[in-house]
C-alpha cells in the first residue's frame, strides 16, 4: 500500500469514526476499503493512536480481540474492552495474538447484538486475506443440476400399493398369456413378412420391432406396464374393466369384424395386403396411413391413462370411435376380465381380407352368452354387414380402401404395441411429431358428438 | 503454534503484513455408505435389526470367546441349554427390563386413572433386571459379573456361566466384542487440524451469534498475526456434528418464523465456511432431516448459497469418513444421551468408551432411539476401530485417548453445544492431541 492510499484510507476511516459515528471493525474496513485484513488491523491501530494524539478530548471506544491458552488445552478467543486487555492477558497461560477489533466514538459498550450486526457472514467473502482451500471452488451449473437430479434416489416402495398393483398385474398377465398364445399361433400360421411388405420405411421399422419383442415375449411388457399401472393409470385400468362391461356390446360387434378376416384367410395375408395397397391411392395414402396408424398407436399408448374418458366417447355411438383400434383394446380388457380368451390379436392382423368388397363384409361376430350355470360362453357367428358406417366416417379424408389400410396398420400396430408394450414408448417417441394432425381430427369429431365430452377431451389434449 | 505453548509469540514483534496463504489439504474419503444406503422399507419389523446384529456379533464374538476362555466351554444357543449346572458360553442380545421405561400403553392406562406421571429424564430403577435373548428365546441373567446399570438393551455379548434349576443363567464372566481392528495410524509431517463443532442452534438467536462470527473470522484466517494465520491455514476440515438449526437440549418447539430465519442464517454460515474450508454438515434429531437414525443428509434446498461450493458436504448422522488416513466416526450425540438415560453411566466419555467396547455406536437403536427398520445389516456396528470418535451436543468439552485391548488408540471427543458453551474442538492429526477453543465476548 503506497503512502497516498494509506493516507486517504486513514482519512476515510477517521471520517467514518468521528463524523459518521460508525463502529468500524477490521473486517468491515477490509471489506469497505478493499484492503488486506492485516492492513486493516494496522490501520485501525494507527487511527486510534492518531486520534488520541490529535484529539485527546475525543472519547474513543476501542475493542480488542485476544486469543490465548487458558490451560488444559483450552484456548479462548475473546473480544474485550481496552481496560480488560491487560487483565485477560495475565489470566492466559499463553497469548497467541491481540489486536484492535473495533473502534467507535463515544463510551457506549458494544454488546453482542451490535457487534454481530456489524458484519454479515456474506460479507466475509469480500475481505482480502482469506485462507482458502483449493477445493473450495464453486460448482458449475451442470454440477448443480446433476446434484439435484442425483439426489432423487428411489425409495423402496411399501407393499400395500403393490397389492393393488398385483390385481392389475393379474389382469395384465391374463392378457399377456392369451397374447402369447395368440402370438404363438400367429407365428406358426401367419408369416410376419406381411407387415414388412408395406412399403413405408418408417412403418417397416416399427413393425420390425414387435417381432423382436415377440422373441423376448411378454416379460418386458409386464415389467413395462407396471409403472404405468401403479399410479393413476392403475386406477383407471381397474375402473375400465368395469366400465367396459357396460358398453361391451358395441365395440364387440366391431372387433369381430376384424376377426372374421383373420380367420378366414390367415395364410393369404401377404397377397391381401398387396391387393389392398394396390387398389386404393398409393403412395400419398400410405403416408397418411402411416401417420394415422402411428397416431392411433400413440393414442393407444396413452390409453392406459385416458381410457376411461375415451370410453365415454365411444359410448356416444359414433362409428369412428368404435372403429378405433382402441375400442379393440377395451374389448380385450373386458374379455380378459371375464376370462374369455382375447382373440383380437390374431383377428386384427388379417382385416384386409374382407376388403375385396368394401361395401359388404362377412364378419364373424363373437357373441357372448351366459349359460345356465353362469359361465360365459363365446360363440362365433357369421354375419354379413355393410361397411357404410365406416365409410361415412372415413370418407371425410380418405376413400374407404385407404381407411381400411389404415385400420389394418393400426390394428397391427396396436396389436404389436399391446403384446409388447415395451415398444409403446419407442413407438410413441417415433411418432410424436406426427400426432398433431390426428389429434386435430379427433377434436373435430368428438365435440360434435357430445357437449360434455368436449371439455374432458380438450383437457386431455392439453396434457 | 496454534496450541503449542513452546511457540510463544509474546516476545516476537507483531506482524500484520499482507500476505496470501493457502489452506492445507488432507486426503478425504466419505465412508458413510452404509448409512446412506440403509434400507428404508418401513413395512418391515424391527426384529430384523436384532437378528442381523446377533448374526454379525456371533461371527465377531466366537473367535474372541475362544481366545478368552479357550476351547474348554461349548458355545451354545439358548435352545441347546439342557444340562443344568454345566458351564457353557451363550451369545445373545441383552435386554433390560426397566420399570420406569416409558411405555405408551402404560401412559394411556395411567391417563385413564388420572395419575399424574412425573416427567423423567432418567429411567433407571433398582429393580431393573437383565435377560439375554437370541433368535428363539430368552434367559434371565443373574450374577455380579454383569452390572445391570452399566449396560443397556441391544448390546450383544458372550456370557460364561451355567443355568440353574430355576432356569436362571448365572453369569461368571462376560466377553464384549471390543473395538475391533484398527488401521495403523499414519504419521503426518506437519500439523493438520480438524475442527469439530456441534449445536450451532441458529434458531435460537442469542449471545452465541457474535461467537459464530468470531468463529468464522477465525476459520477464515482473518484474525491474528501472520504466524497465527499460518497455523490457522492448517485447519484442513470442519465437521458440524448436529444441532444445526435446533439443539437437542431445546425442549420448547421452535416457531416457524424463527426457523425460517435460522435456515437463511445457517446457509450463510455454511457458505462462509465452505468458501474457505471443507465443511461436513451432519443433522441431528431436532433438525429437518427425519428423526430416524441413520439420518439422511440435509436437503440441498436448505442451503442454496452453500451448495454452490464443492467443499460443502451434507452428510449423514452417524457419519464416518477417512481424513488423511485417520478413520473418523461420530454421531450427533443421540445414542450417547440415550444410553445415559437408560443406565447409570453419567459421563459422555464413559458412554463412548462403552460403545467402543460393545462395538456398537447405538445399541439402544431401535429400542429407545427411532431408527429405520434395516433388514439385512445393522449399520451401527463398528466394523473398524475409529481413530477419532466424536459425539456432538454434549454439555461440555471432554476428550480422552481410549486404548483398546489390541493396542488400538482412539481419540474420543465430546463436542460441546456451541450455543451454550461457544466452544469448538480441534484435533491435531500430527500428534493426535485435542484442544478446545472458545469464542466469546468478555
Amino acid at each position: 500500500m503506497d503512502i497516498d492510499t494509506y493516507k486517504s484510507n486513514l482519512n476515510t476511516v477517521k471520517e467514518l469514526i468521528l463524523d459518521e459515528n460508525k463502529i468500524v471493525t477490521y473486517v468491515s474496513l477490509s471489506k469497505d476499503l478493499c484492503i488486506h485484513v492485516n492492513d486493516a488491523k494496522s490501520l485501525l491501530h494507527q487511527i486510534v493512536q492518531d486520534i488520541r494524539k490529535d484529539r485527546p478530548s475525543t472519547k474513543l471506544y476501542v475493542c480488542y480481540i485476544i486469543s490465548g491458552l487458558q490451560g488444559n488445552n483450552c484456548g479462548i478467543t475473546t473480544v474485550c474492552t481496552e481496560d480488560d486487555v491487560e487483565k485477560i492477558k495475565k489470566s492466559l497461560k499463553l497469548v497467541f495474538y491481540d489486536h484492535v477489533y473495533c473502534v467507535s466514538r463515544g463510551l457506549q459498550a458494544a454488546d453482542n447484538a451490535v457487534l454481530s450486526s456489524l458484519n454479515r457472514f456474506e460479507d466475509l467473502s469480500l475481505c482480502t486475506g482469506l485462507i482458502k482451500s483449493d477445493i473450495c471452488t464453486k460448482r458449475t451449473e451442470n454440477e448443480l443440476g446433476s446434484l439435484i437430479s442425483k439426489k432423487r434416489t428411489p425409495i423402496v416402495e411399501p407393499k400395500t400399493p403393490s397389492i393393488q398393483h398385483k390385481k392389475s398385474n393379474e389382469k395384465v398377465k391374463e392378457i399377456v398369456k392369451s397374447s402369447i398364445e395368440n402370438f404363438a399361433k400367429l407365428s406358426s400360421v401367419k408369416p410376419e413378412p406381411k407387415i414388412k411388405s408395406e412399403p413405408e420405411k418408417d412403418v417397416q421399422n416399427n413393425p420390425k420391432t414387435p417381432p423382436k419383442n415377440k422373441n423376448n415375449k411378454t416379460p418386458p411388457k409386464s415389467s413395462n406396464n407396471k409403472p404405468a399401472g401403479k399410479g393413476i393409470a392403475g386406477f383407471f385400468n381397474k375402473s375400465n374393466g368395469v366400465s367396459s362391461k357396460v358398453k361391451s356390446s358395441e365395440p364387440k360387434s366391431q372387433t369381430p369384424v376384424e376377426n372374421v378376416k383373420i380367420k378366414d384367410e390367415p395364410l393369404h395375408s401377404n397377397s391381401n395386403l398387396t391387393s389392398v395397397e394396390e387398389s386404393p391411392a398409393k403412395k400419398s395414402k400410405e403416408v397418411t396411413n402411416h401417420n394415422k396408424s402411428l397416431t392411433l398407436i400413440k393414442k393407444n399408448a396413452k390409453v392406459d391413462k385416458k381410457r376411461k374418458r375415451v370410453l365415454h366417447v365411444s359410448d356416444s355411438e359414433s362409428d369412428t370411435e368404435a372403429n378405433d383400434p382402441f375400442a379393440n383394446e377395451m374389448d380385450v380388457d373386458h374379455e380378459s376380465e371375464d376370462e374369455i380368451p382375447p382373440t383380437p390379436t390374431i383377428n386384427t392382423v388379417k382385416i384386409t381380407s374382407g376388403i375385396v368388397n368394401p361395401k359388404k363384409r362377412r364378419k364373424i361376430v363373437d357373441k357372448t352368452y351366459t349359460d345356465e350355470e353362469g359361465y360365459i360362453l363365446t360363440k362365433k357367428e357369421e354375419v354379413y354387414e355393410s361397411c357404410s358406417d365406416n365409410e361415412e366416417n372415413t370418407k371425410e379424408n380418405d376413400n374407404e380402401a385407404k381407411e381400411n389400410g389404415v385400420k389394418e396398420k393400426n390394428v397391427k400396430k396396436f396389436e404389436s404395441s399391446k403384446n409388447t408394450s415395451g415398444n409403446r414408448d419407442q413407438v410413441k417417441q417415433t411418432v410424436i411429431n406426427e400426432i398433431s394432425p390426428k389429434q386435430n381430427k379427433k377434436k373435430k369429431v368428438s365435440p360434435t358428438q357430445k357437449g360434455n365430452q368436449k371439455t374432458i377431451n380438450s383437457f386431455f389434449k392439453k396434457l | 503454534m496454534l496450541f503449542k505453548p513452546q511457540a510463544s509469540t509474546s516476545d516476537k514483534p507483531k506482524q500484520f503484513n499482507s500476505h496470501e496463504l493457502e489452506r492445507q489439504t488432507v486426503e478425504y474419503t466419505d465412508s458413510s455408505k452404509r448409512f446412506y444406503q440403509v434400507a428404508r422399507d418401513f413395512s418391515k419389523q424391527y426384529a430384523h435389526i436384532y437378528s442381523a446384529r446377533l448374526i454379525t456379533f456371533r461371527n465377531i464374538l466366537t473367535p474372541i470367546v475362544k481366545k478368552k476362555w479357550s476351547n474348554n466351554h461349548k458355545i451354545l444357543k439358548l435352545c441347546e441349554l439342557r444340562d443344568k449346572g454345566t458351564t457353557c458360553v451363550i451369545i445373545g442380545t441383552l435386554f433390560k427390563f426397566q420399570e420406569l421405561k416409558p411405555s405408551i400403553l402404560k401412559e394411556l392406562s395411567d391417563q385413564l386413572e388420572i395419575i399424574p406421571q412425573p416427567t423423567r429424564t432418567h429411567f433407571v430403577h433398582d429393580s431393573d433386571s437383565l435377560v439375554l435373548e437370541d433368535e428363539l428365546q430368552r434367559i434371565k441373567l443373574a450374577g455380579d459379573c454383569i452390572d445391570v446399570h452399566q449396560v443397556v438393551t441391544g448390546v450383544v455379548c458372550a456370557l460364561l456361566g451355567s443355568e440353574d434349576e430355576d432356569g436362571i443363567f448365572t453369569v461368571k464372566d462376560v466377553c464384549w466384542a471390543g473395538c475391533g481392528i484398527q488401521k495403523p495410524l499414519p504419521s503426518i509431517s506437519g500439523d493438520r487440524y480438524i475442527v469439530l463443532i456441534s449445536g450451532l442452534n441458529t434458531s435460537q438467536k442469542a449471545d452465541h451469534m457474535f461467537s459464530m462470527h468470531l468463529l468464522v473470522e477465525w476459520l477464515s484466517g482473518l484474525a491474528g498475526t501472520n504466524q497465527y494465520q499460518e497455523e490457522v491455514s492448517k485447519i484442513a476440515r470442519v465437521i458440524v456434528a448436529g444441532g444445526v438449526f435446533a439443539s437437542h437440549s431445546n425442549e420448547h418447539a421452535v416457531n416457524e418464523a424463527d426457523f425460517f430465519a435460522s435456515v437463511e442464517l445457517m446457509d450463510s454460515f455454511a457458505a462462509a465456511v465452505s468458501a474457505v474450508a471443507p465443511l461436513d454438515l451432519m443433522p441431528s434429531s431436532q433438525d429437518p432431516s427425519g428423526i430416524m437414525l441413520p439420518q439422511k443428509p440435509f436437503h440441498y434446498c436448505l442451503f442454496p448459497k452453500a451448495i454452490e461450493y464443492k467443499s460443502f458436504n451434507r452428510v449423514s448422522n452417524p457419519y464416518e469418513c477417512d481424513i488423511g488416513g485417520f478413520l473418523c466416526l461420530g454421531t450427533s450425540g443421540e445414542p450417547i444421551k440415550d444410553i445415559m438415560r437408560y443406565s447409570k453411566i453419567d459421563n459422555s466419555l464413559d458412554v463412548m468408551k462403552k460403545t467402543l467396547k460393545w462395538r456398537n455406536i447405538a445399541p439402544t437403536c431401535p429400542d429407545t432411539i427411532p431408527c429405520t427398520p434395516c433388514i439385512d445389516t445393522d449399520p451401527f456396528i463398528m466394523y473398524n476401530c475409529p481413530a477419532i470418535y466424536f459425539s456432538g451436543n454434549c454439555t461440555e468439552f471432554a476428550t480422552e485417548i481410549y486404548e483398546g485391548d489390541g493396542g488400538q488408540r482412539t481419540r474420543l471427543v465430546c463436542i460441546p453445544d456451541f450455543c451454550d458453551t461457544q466452544t469448538v474442538a480441534l484435533i491435531n492429526l500430527s500428534n493426535f492431541e485435542c484442544y478446545s477453543m472458545k469464542f466469546s465476548l468478555n
